[in-house]
């Protein structure tokens, strides 16, 4: 090969769309990141291989193997979404002079654009013109000077600033991209394509950030800005028009309002290519049955709506949107080839179910930064010395309970001596349910091991997103209340030989509320039908009576109506915390400092009422974890079969209700 | 991530581009009355007419109004079950951001990416509740 004089094969570069020249130019896309920088589930403290940018990039990388020309856009929701977001953003916010975690790891990986989803609104409107290296100018914003940002473009259309009437970023952008080329004789030759890329994002962030936006900014419809904008690119000069809509596609009448457009935008003339995202949806997807790809002239199998090829990389990095663009050029311009278009998204996932390798150089960029997210959530709040779990919260076990329904009381009854000075004097009482109690699989059980406690833990001891409520009720409400939960069970015949599930699995754990104190004890009978089983409820060890007034401390969901318990529908709600109730449990744990199981893990305020069965009453939970029953004292418990045989991988457990 | 907008849209343009959350006061009327109805508060409990003031409540886009009802209509309390309605007006409620009714939606949906979601829609939707 060294024989072959150096020129012949050298490109030459000619102008920037010579006649009969050709050439192929992939257009990728990223979206809804999310700010999945790596594979990484930062609650579980898990590698996590389903997602992450540093996967995606190997795709990218692939793409790049395999086209010589490729531009690379990403759709939005970049910034939000993960504790390494929350960590940049909140805790120990990015400075001025340093680029955002996700924005220098795009910036290595070259994209060449993006636009803004609306969870890019999340933070406010000085953090993204900080990250996004903007000055933005709406009331109450006053950003001087231009911080570090992203090294390439961010468009968006659809959203203007009250104060100057223009769009907050610029609406599109004309990039100008040297590819690799053949002229009309087939030899070698560098030319420029424009690709033009404009960005829409849903205008309901108008509401869902209103507290960010109200008064500072406006949007308008993304079809509207479409028409308006689309048509001034092509004068500007550009060859290929890239939509790039955070929104995916509603077969609905169009409105200005309407949150995914796609369908609409396809149809504004000079439309290329069309980038979709928001939905975390995978396009095109020949077996997905969702209606809106099941639409008249929505083509799932080759990726286009209305002719146009259309890409949707589902979400965190799970795909690449690639769509192969046969360009043309007529010595003015290029066109595109429409019937040589390909659309793909591929996988991060192998066909083997394994993952491609993640990108080392990602990984190493983002160290620190995840390192430091790392670090953030591990911080311990105090320290337990039993393990906390929910494998056992149906036939009594509190361990994953008790600490809940503490951190609640302490909150209310501190709230109530310093706001509520009329009910002073009320018993505060506190009721939680188990919310990981193996609904998704074996695995999803809380399960919190002794020694440290940190905030990630206090995340599987509470998973909603939940803020605590009080309510005021009577021992009549509270009664019915127990009542409500004892659903939880199926109705036993203690005569019955065969088997008998414990539990009905159509009542969820979520709404299996326990009090877990000792003020409190009650007994469920389970041989009597719903509505008959609380027996013995008992107040400081005397019979309650039903007159009696209680303040109980709960959540948002259940205070206001969520399970249909009875009486709670908002009207006995008294206290309405600002705090959640995740933040209520890990100051709690941080005040306590220890948990102890005899303090904090073992108040059985109910029991099984007594009875003795012909045959075996039988639940499932995750295998191996009999012992944790004996550690809770729930003697009464033994392992049937190692395998239910239900193929999910629970284990069968017996309770023996005359114990 | 936000279930279509035809519903909303129907609503809003039913109350002229009011901000969801802030329904006529005619609805708002109705829907406090409806508790008192319900829960028998300085009136005689009526699960019948507490759950006709909710249906006008929540036409009139009250939220709150819309996930009581949706749980009554689900339980079958002040008139038949219809599992339908409560979960159209579930989704109603959702839509417009009611926190409660985007995590039930979130619970009770099996494919656990819609749930996950769901339930972030629900975190967000906490995080901009007036407080």
């Amino acid at each position: 090969m060294a024989l072959l004089p150096a020129l012949a094969s050298a490109p030459v570069l000619a102008k920037d769309a010579p006649k009969g020249a050709s050439t192929v130019l992939a257009v990728l896309e990223t979206t809804d990141l999310h700010a999945t920088v790596v594979g990484y589930d930062y609650f579980k403290l898990a590698e996590e291989p389903s997602i992450g940018l540093d996967r995606t990039a190997t795709l990218i990388a692939q793409a790049r193997g395999q086209y010589a020309n490729t531009v690379l856009f990403d759709n939005g929701d970049t910034i939000q979404g993960t504790a390494l977001a929350d960590y940049q953003a909140l805790v120990n916010p990015v400075r001025c002079d340093q680029t955002l975690g996700i924005y220098k790891v795009m910036n290595a990986l070259k994209y060449d654009g993006a636009s803004i989803g609306n969870h890019e609104f999340n933070y406010g409107l000085g953090f993204l013109g900080q990250v996004t290296g903007q000055q933005f100018k709406v009331p109450g914003v006053k950003q001087p000077k231009k911080c570090a940002g992203p090294a390439f473009p961010q468009v968006l259309a659809n959203v203007y600033s009250v104060s100057t009437k223009k769009p907050l970023f610029e609406p599109y952008r004309i990039v100008e991209k040297e590819v690799e080329a053949k002229d009309a004789r087939g030899r070698a030759i560098k030319a420029k394509v424009k690709v033009g890329i404009i960005g829409f994002t849903p205008p309901a962030i108008m509401s869902w950030d209103k507290r960010w936006l109200d008064g500072k900014v406006y949007t308008t419809g993304v079809r509207e800005a479409a028409e308006k904008y689309i048509p001034e690119m092509r004068r500007k000069g550009a060859d290929v028009v890239v939509v790039i809509s955070h929104g995916g596609l509603d077969g609905s009448p169009y409105t200005p309002d309407m949150e995914n457009a796609g369908y609409y935008l396809a149809q504004v003339p000079g439309v290329d290519v069309m980038l979709l995202g928001h939905s975390h949806q995978l396009f095109p997807n020949a077996s997905s049955t969702a209606p809106q790809f099941n639409l008249p002239n929505v083509d799932k199998v080759k990726g286009f709506v209305h002719g146009v090829p259309t890409v949707m990389a589902n979400l965190l990095g799970k795909h690449l949107g690639v769509v192969a663009l046969t360009l043309r050029a007529d010595g003015k311009r290029w066109t595109v080839d429409k019937d040589k278009t390909t659309v793909e998204a591929r996988a991060a996932q192998n066909a083997d179910k394994t993952f491609v390798t993640p990108s080392a150089e990602v990984q190493a960029l983002i160290r620190e930064e995840h390192d430091a997210t790392i670090k953030y959530v591990k911080t311990p709040v105090g320290s337990s010395d039993f393990r906390l779990t929910t494998y056992f919260v149906d036939v009594g076990d509190p361990s994953a309970i008790q600490v809940v329904n503490q951190a609640q009381t302490a909150y209310v009854k501190k709230y109530v001596a310093a706001n509520l000075p009329q009910y002073a004097k009320l018993p505060v009482l506190s009721m939680s349910a188990a919310f990981k109690n193996g609904f998704a699989g074996a695995f999803d059980y809380t399960d919190v091991a002794a020694g440290q406690l940190a905030m990630n833990n206090a995340a599987d001891l509470y998973l909603y997103p939940n803020a605590l409520h009080a309510v005021k009720i009577d021992g009549h409400g509270l009664k019915a209340w127990l009542e409500m939960a004892a659903r939880r069970f199926n109705t036993i015949d203690p005569a019955k030989r065969e088997p008998q599930e414990l539990v009905n699995p159509n009542f969820p754990s979520y709404n299996f509320d326990t009090v877990t104190s000792d003020e409190i004890s009650y007994e469920i009978d389970v041989t009597q039908p719903p509505g008959g089983r609380v027996k013995k409820l008992m107040l400081h060890g005397a019979p309650l009576d039903l007159a009696q007034e209680f303040i109980v401390a709960t959540n948002n969901y259940r205070a206001s109506g969520g399970g249909n318990f009875p009486g709670l529908d908002g009207s006995k709600t008294i206290f309405a915390s600002p705090d959640t109730s995740r933040d209520v449990l890990i100051s709690y744990v941080r005040d306590t400092k220890h948990l102890t199981r005899k303090a904090n893990g073992a108040a059985r305020s109910w029991r099984f009422a007594p009875v003795k069965t012909a045959g075996p009453v039988v639940f499932h939970t995750a295998p191996g974890m009999l012992g944790i029953a004996q550690e809770a004292g729930l003697e009464n418990v033994s392992l049937l079969q190692a395998d239910d045989g239900l193929g999910k991988g629970f284990a069968l457990y017996a309770v023996d209700l005359s114990k | 991530m936000k279930m279509k907008a035809l519903l909303l849209a129907g609503l809003l343009a039913a109350q002229a581009g009011a901000a969801p959350l802030e329904a006529p006061l005619e609805a708002r009327s109705a829907y406090q009355l409806a508790l008192q109805v319900r829960n028998g508060d300085g009136v005689p409990a009526d699960p019948v007419r507490a759950r006709a003031l909710l249906t006008q409540a929540a036409q009139g886009g009250v939220a709150p109004a819309m996930f009581v009802l949706s749980n009554m209509l689900a339980a079958g309390e002040g008139g038949p079950l219809d599992a339908k309605e409560a979960r159209r007006w579930l989704e109603m409620a959702g839509e417009l951001g009611y926190p409660e009714a985007l995590q039930q939606l979130a619970m009770t949906e099996s494919d656990p990416r819609k749930a996950e979601l769901l339930m972030r829609q629900a975190a967000h939707a906490m995080m901009h509740r007036e407080r």
